[in-house]
């Protein structure tokens, strides 16, 4: 933590409501300044109790009116920083918040408060642990049920049983280092080492399995965004309506609509995803369109799940988890070939093409009336069997979509559906099947806190490394220099150590206070 | 009226009288006229791995025990010798009469040292020590006490048992009764040793002959390469399925296993009693025959410390491969022993509600004669230097392991003998046998005795700085490169034309301290040994220390932190247990929270983010 955070000063600084945003702002002050220093300023008579809301007027030392506020005074240690906390509600204009503070600093002997600055006083002043204050971070930065979830679970203290294993197998490893070097007469100099390597084996295999409960992009879980991609008049924007259910987007049969993306939220059992509408990709001259499609090629990159549109299915299909193929008659049809991205890095989540789980990769789905009905019934994840996916032989006749199918080689769906023209079902279908994407993501319990996720892939990396040089490298001391590397890290992997590193993160990046 | 008054005359009481004398200072040294200044009670050897680095550190700072170590020294061994420099360490079998000898003629030598053969009876302090012997009375400025086990000492051997710190000595029982304020341990100490046998007894055809090794560097750094005196083998051997079951049916004779011991002995030193009952499924168990001396008919069986009943004793020796017909001489023991509560001393060891009173030593709870030297150097010097009014160096743990130690006791109570290890120091690297001079020179500067030795490390000092100039600066034609790796067919891959001498320094399969030789010798450049090696070595790990100094950082920040152990037990968030061992040990900084035993993560997380 940075030595300039001094606990003697009071601090100020605005804490809701990003300069000119809102209506109303509120002012906070923390530090051992005593409310008979404030009150003179207002127009309250008699002192102020704690955890009590006052209206007053605002004067400054020439008894000019500044404001009218709303005062709460929280007394310590029975405050968020566990000092003496004001809150005042301000009116919101920028202006009139920037003079209030600088009225306020200088007459109270007030200083700006650095970034975060509040919650490391709660954090020193035993308000809160350090690995409560990271999901405290998660929960309010976020607005997904999943984030949530994982916030809480930190904020109630728990440790991460596969923590655990590599911090015990760490353990084992370091000892069994310690045999070697110090007791191989008595355990015999090639039981020792290869007790030791086996260790490491194991370790390794801890490290690893962490590392893949990293490779999910946390922040794609916290608000997983589903991007349509595509070339122009493939129906995207047409899609986009479908499944927002209003008129959001413009549709039209000229090429080029939709110039900048656009994006809603889309909640699916309660998930929280964000939908996103892009610039069909296309040569273009015209200056605006082509920052469009640089646009859209971004997104595609960041996005969690990648719904290709299109008229005429491209030949490689890897980068996305679902291709959507229109019955539009507008445009040309030859397919796009994707753009800069490889394959979707996550791999081909979703329903295994061998596995119980999810719609039958062999079965034609839709109005084949002998195949199976829909998603496989045996399966318990994935688009729901007795739902009402599909148009199954006995359901409603109409609107259809005609096909979908199950392309083994890259393991996705292609959807064949006319958009102008289906029912209901079929945005369900859509939907569960972006939600069963989720499902799996969270199914091994991704590692979203950032730090962790890079503590983690270091780690990988050091213990990569330390195979190789495993190889060639008899030096036992060099060995235990490299493991006490890797230990080092593993302290900071459970936060009982490098606390300065993580709270500069942490408060730099956190949002109550400042 | 002395300066210093040294109680004891084990290694520790040797280092403290004999440094002290450095200092000109009046020193008396009293000690029991049964025990022999200087003497070995347990095994016959000095060093060993972590122990090596603590006897060279005590050298380079001026003690004697590297001396007269190699003075008696019968047979020189590097142990980890294949497993790198950087945890390579020497042991020394030692002729354990000679050693005593050595030690006490070198004492006597020392003018302002007066050796007084007596018992102290009392001690009381008022503006001085005043200690009371049977014979007199002496008083002194500082007093440092080194009684090893002799504090309450209790023998055990079978189911016979007698006052006293070791076999044919006393206890210093008054000590007890003297230091009723001093705080003693509430838990005693054990320690033992093996039974020895006759050397006309041994079948030396059955067993596997180590001979000494002549490469070892002697310990004292003034020393050649050359052994002072002639050298002999020691030999190995294994107990055997019949060893084990003599031990397991006698399981209810044995001192510690039937109740009679209450102390606790050291794990990593168990007694073959422990061994065979905690580790039931082994039973090839090793144990290295040694030599007690040249001339001595005594060899020290070394993995079998006993506390049996003497017949039972003689019946599982026998068992033993090339031991069958063995005689004992002297039987196996245990001895119990009161130990001072080493939180109480300050990095002195100068015990901090008595000004001017160290202890130092097996007394500490600490085993070995490496460790007991080095306390009372550090004892020595502190007492010393304050005597001079001037301030004494504190031995860091990161560039010794006297410092780790120091540390280690000073911050921390042990339930069971401390011994050193070398993973107790966090940089094994950087605290190695071969650059000793370099991490010690600055703590001779300290001591500012000034003498020739200080100025032969000086020397050493100006020649490493040239040659570690020399090895990163002097880039070799390929050529040269090529030549060596002809003579020692090594393979070395990506050879650029030219190349550092740093850089081929590292590589893992070239030596280091081979191939500079090598160099230097071609470039007509001469250096001494000692500088040579550091340097080739130092280079060779350069890259590696500075990658786990990154590393590790900050973790040693927070290691630093000082916590408040009442606002500890008084947290809601630590578990019953952990506060058990909190209320215990009592530690002062995260790091000495972290080294207590079973403390859980989730406590260190809670305390490490400030939130207890
Ligand atoms: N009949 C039929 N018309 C479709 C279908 N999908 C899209 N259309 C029509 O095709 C035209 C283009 O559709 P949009 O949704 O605007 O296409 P877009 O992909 O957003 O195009 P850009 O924004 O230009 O990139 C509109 O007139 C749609 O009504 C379909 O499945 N069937
Ligand atoms: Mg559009």
């Amino acid at each position: 933590m940075k030595d300039y955070f001094d606990s003697s000063d009071s601090i100020i600084a605005l804490s809701s409501g990003s300069l000119g945003k809102s209506a109303i702002s509120v002012i906070r002050i923390s530090g051992p300044i005593e409310p008979g220093i404030l009150v003179k300023y207002l127009s309250i008579n008699g002192p102020i109790e704690p955890r009590r809301a006052y209206f007053s007027k605002l004067y400054d030392e020439s008894n000019k009116l500044l404001d009218e506020v709303v005062l709460t005074y929280f007394a310590a240690p029975s405050s968020y920083t566990g000092e003496n906390v004001y809150e005042l509600s301000v009116h919101g204009n920028p202006l009139n918040i920037k003079r209030i503070i600088r009225f306020l600093i200088d007459k109270l002997d007030l200083r700006d408060a650095a970034k975060g600055e509040f919650s490391y006083r709660a954090l020193r002043n035993k308000k809160l642990s350090l690995n409560q204050i990271e999901g405290l971070d998660l929960v309010l930065n976020s607005d997904s049920g999943f984030a949530i979830d994982s916030g809480l679970e930190l904020l109630s203290g728990n440790i991460d049983t596969d923590y655990d294993s590599l911090r015990k197998s760490y353990l084992k490893l370091v000892s069994l280092l310690e045999v070697v070097i110090n007791f191989s007469d008595d355990i015999g100099e090639k039981e020792s080492l290869d007790l030791f390597k086996v260790e490491f084996y194991n370790f390794k295999n801890y490290a690893h399995l962490l590392k893949g409960r990293s490779s999910v992009d946390g922040d794609s879980l916290i608000k997983p965004k589903v991007v349509l991609y595509g070339k122009p008049n493939s129906g995207k924007s047409t899609f986009f309506n479908r499944i927002l259910k209003r008129d959001r987007a413009i549709v039209s049969e000229i090429e080029g609509t939709t110039r900048d993306y656009i994006s809603e939220n889309l909640y699916i059992n309660d998930i929280n995803f964000e939908i996103i509408d892009t610039a069909g990709i296309r040569e273009t001259d015209n200056l605006i369109e082509s920052k469009g499609i640089d646009f859209s090629n971004n997104l595609l990159k960041r996005s969690f799940y990648r719904v290709c549109l299109c008229k005429e299915v491209p030949s490689d299909i890897s980068v996305f988890d679902l291709v959507i193929k229109s019955h539009s008659s507008y445009g040309s049809i030859e397919p796009i070939n994707n753009g800069p991205i490889g394959p979707n890095p996550s791999g081909p989540i979703g329903p295994s093409p061998s596995g119980p789980i999810g719609p039958s990769p062999s079965g034609p789905i839709g109005p084949n009336p002998s195949g199976p009905i829909g998603p496989n019934p045996s399966g318990p994840i994935g688009p729901n069997p007795s739902g009402p996916i599909g148009p199954s032989p006995s359901g409603p006749i109409g609107p259809k979509f005609n096909e979908v199918i199950f392309n083994s080689e890259s393991s996705r769906f292609i959807v064949e559906a006319d958009l102008t023209d289906i029912n209901d079902d079929f945005d369900e279908f859509i939907k569960r099947l972006i939600f069963f994407k989720f499902e799996q993501s969270i199914l091994n319990s991704p590692i979203v806190v950032p730090r962790h996720r890079n503590v983690i892939s270091k780690l990988n990396l050091l213990i990569d490394d330390f195979s190789n040089l495993l190889e060639l490298e008899k030096d036992f001391g060099i060995i235990s220099s490299e493991i006490s590397n890797m230990g080092a890290l593993i302290e900071e992997l459970i936060g009982q150590v490098r606390v300065d590193d993580v709270l500069d993160n942490i408060f730099a990046n956190f949002c109550i206070g400042k | 009226m002395f300066d210093i008054i040294v109680v004891g005359g084990g290694h520790a009481g040797i280092e403290a009288c004999h440094i002290a004398s450095k200092f000109n200072l009046k020193v008396a040294l009293i000690t029991l006229s049964s025990v022999d200044i200087g003497s070995a009670p347990c095994n016959p050897s000095i060093g060993g791995i972590g122990k090596g680095q603590v006897v060279r550190e005590i050298d380079c700072l001026g003690g004697l025990m590297g001396k007269i170590a190699d003075m008696s020294g019968i047979q020189y061994r590097i142990l980890n010798d294949s497993k790198g420099y950087a945890v390579q360490s020497t042991r020394v079998q030692i002729d354990k009469e000679l050693y005593a000898k050595n030690a006490t003629k070198l004492l006597e030598s020392i003018e302002g040292i007066s050796i007084i053969r007596d018992k102290v009876l009392s001690i009381s302090k008022d503006e001085h020590f005043c200690v009371s012997t049977r014979e007199d009375i002496y008083k002194s400025k500082k007093l440092i006490i080194t009684v090893g086990t002799f504090l309450n000492g209790k023998l055990h051997c079978g189911n016979e048992s007698f006052e006293g710190g070791r076999i044919d000595a006393e206890k210093s029982d008054g000590l007890v009764d003297i230091f009723s304020n001093i705080k003693i341990r509430n838990v005693r100490f054990k320690t033992g040793t093996p039974p020895r046998i006759k050397k006309s007894t041994i079948n030396f055809d059955k067993l596997i002959e180590q001979k000494s090794d002549p490469e070892t560097v002697n310990f004292h750094i003034l020393h050649d390469q050359n052994r002072i005196i002639e050298q002999k083998s020691c030999y190995l051997t294994h107990t055997n399925e019949n060893t084990i079951n003599i031990i397991s049916e006698n399981k209810e004779k044995s001192p510690m296993y039937n109740g009679q011991i209450s102390g606790t002995g050291a794990r990593y030193c168990p007694s073959i009693e422990d061994k065979v009952f905690r580790y039931p499924d082994k039973d090839n168990h090793h144990i290295f025959v040694e030599p007690e001396g040249l001339s001595t008919d005594l060899y020290y069986p070394s993995g079998i410390s006993s506390s049996l009943p003497k017949d039972v004793q003689l019946e599982f020796v026998n068992t033993i491969n090339g031991l069958e017909n063995a005689e004992i001489v002297k039987y196996g023991y245990a001895v119990e022993y009161d130990v001072i509560d080493t939180t109480n001393l300050n990095s002195g060891l100068e015990y901090i509600d008595i000004p001017g009173l160290h202890f130092a030593g097996q007394v500490n709870g600490t085993s070995g004669y490496e460790e007991a030297a080095g306390q009372g150097l550090i004892a020595g010097i502190h007492a010393s230097m304050e005597v001079l009014g001037k301030v004494a160096p504190n031995l860091s743990r990161n560039d010794s392991y006297i410092g780790v130690m120091i540390q280690d006791l000073i911050t921390n109570r042990r339930d069971e003998p401390y011994r050193l290890f070398t993973s107790r120091s966090e940089n094994r690297l950087s605290i190695r046998e071969d650059n000793t001079h370099l991490r010690m020179i600055h703590y001779r500067e300290k001591m500012n005795i000034n003498d020739s030795f200080d100025e032969y490390l000086k020397k050493l000092k100006e020649e490493s700085e040239f040659l570690s100039n020399f090895i990163q600066n002097t880039s070799l034609d390929l050529r040269e490169v090529l030549d060596y790796c002809d003579k020692t067919h090594k393979i070395l891959e990506k050879l650029e034309k030219r190349i550092f001498v740093s850089d081929i320094l590292k590589v893992p399969s070239v030596d280091p301290v081979d191939f500079l030789k090598y160099i230097l010798k071609k470039s007509n450049i001469k250096c001494s040994f000692p500088t040579i090696r550091t340097c080739a070595i130092s280079s060779k790990y350069l890259g590696y220390i500075d990658k786990n100094s990154n590393y590790t950082r900050k973790i040693s920040r927070v290691d630093k932190m000082k916590l408040d152990h009442n606002k500890l037990l008084a947290s809601n968030n630590i578990s019953f247990e952990c506060k058990q061992r909190i209320k215990k040990v009592r530690p002062e900084t995260f790091n000495d929270l972290k080294n207590i035993n079973g403390i859980r993560q989730a406590t260190l997380a809670f305390v490490a983010s400030g939130s207890y």
